[in-house]
């Protein structure tokens, strides 16, 4: 493959990743709203279904900061990659 | 149904709408994350360098944990709905509309009085077994309104606030003979006990500064 290739193959999948960070921002941004909005709606520490939609939206506001350090992380190693080429 | 109980159901579909946008708009980052992977993925085939194979492996766990994400907030939705079923049936929260039908309001209206007066029996014991929600309702719901005025407007949202209740006659009446049950029925809907999530807002306001130094 030639390395004007790779290059831009590496582009388009440089594009993709920044453009699915910012929608990924934009979808937390939105979600911890919703979070924010329902835990404070309802709150029923006797309730299964109200316990575990609450441990959900947790675990959901968890995996926020797990995926933009993927995409962060994988950004800079296909730099890396380019730098190298 | 009880006033207390439409403002709790009014502020949960948007709750709702809004945690489905969330998880629409997930789905669409994680696509890009796919696509992203494969293009890593096809480099790395042909190369000796680890960088663009972890790469790929980094992209791949990204698509695979906003997956997990939109999930995540699809269950949570579930588990919403599977209450509501329950304490407010008459409510239709899980209507795709978000509105009953007129036609559906009144196939519901039979089976909804027997269902009245069951709700109306676990928002009271809701009541009892909170201890500060007939004490402490009115600081509380001053406190919630507070908590929302910090909250950016969403889009196409109407100057008047929300979360503000009014003590506007409901069109459906409850029938209850002491007017205390109406009250305690009201913080027993409402299940009004704010805890700290407004650090979720501050902590994903900070993700985002942080973010945005970084790209």
């Amino acid at each position: 493959m030639a390395v004007d290739d790779i290059k831009s193959d590496l582009n388009r999948a440089r594009i993709l990743m920044m453009q699915g960070k910012a929608g990924f921002e934009e979808a937390a941004e939105t979600g911890v709203q919703g979070a924010a909005l329902a835990l404070h709606t309802v709150q029923d520490s006797a309730d299964d279904d109200i316990e575990k939609a609450a441990a959900a939206l947790k675990a959901a506001d968890d995996e926020v900061d797990r995926v933009l350090s993927r995409v962060n992380a994988a950004a800079e190693l296909a730099d890396a990659y380019r730098d190298a080429l | 149904m009880p006033a207390g109980m439409e403002q709790v159901i009014a502020q949960m579909r948007r709750a709702k709408d809004q945690l489905a946008e969330a998880a629409v708009t997930a789905m669409r980052a994680k696509a890009d994350f796919d696509e992203a992977y494969k293009l890593y993925f096809q480099l790395s085939e042909g190369s000796a360098n680890p960088n663009i194979r972890r790469a790929a492996s980094e992209a791949q766990t990204a698509a695979a944990k906003a997956g997990r994400y939109a999930n995540l907030l699809d269950r949570a939705q579930r588990h919403y709905q599977a209450y509501f079923a329950r304490v407010a049936p008459a409510a239709n929260f899980g209507s795709p509309s978000g509105v009953p039908s007129g036609e559906k309001l009144l196939s519901d209206a039979g089976r909804r009085a027997s269902r009245r007066e069951q709700f109306l029996r676990q928002q009271v014991q809701k009541a009892d077994d909170t201890q500060d929600s007939l004490s402490n309702f009115e600081s509380n719901a001053k406190t919630l309104v507070d908590y929302f005025k910090k909250l950016p407007d969403p889009p196409g949202a109407t100057s008047s606030n929300p979360v503000k209740v009014d003590p506007a006659p409901t069109t459906e009446r409850v029938d209850v003979d002491n007017p205390i049950t109406a009250v305690a029925m009201a913080a027993g809907a409402l299940a009004i006990a704010l805890k700290a999530t407004i650090t979720n807002v501050k902590k994903n306001r900070e993700r985002k500064r942080r973010s945005g130094n970084e790209s």
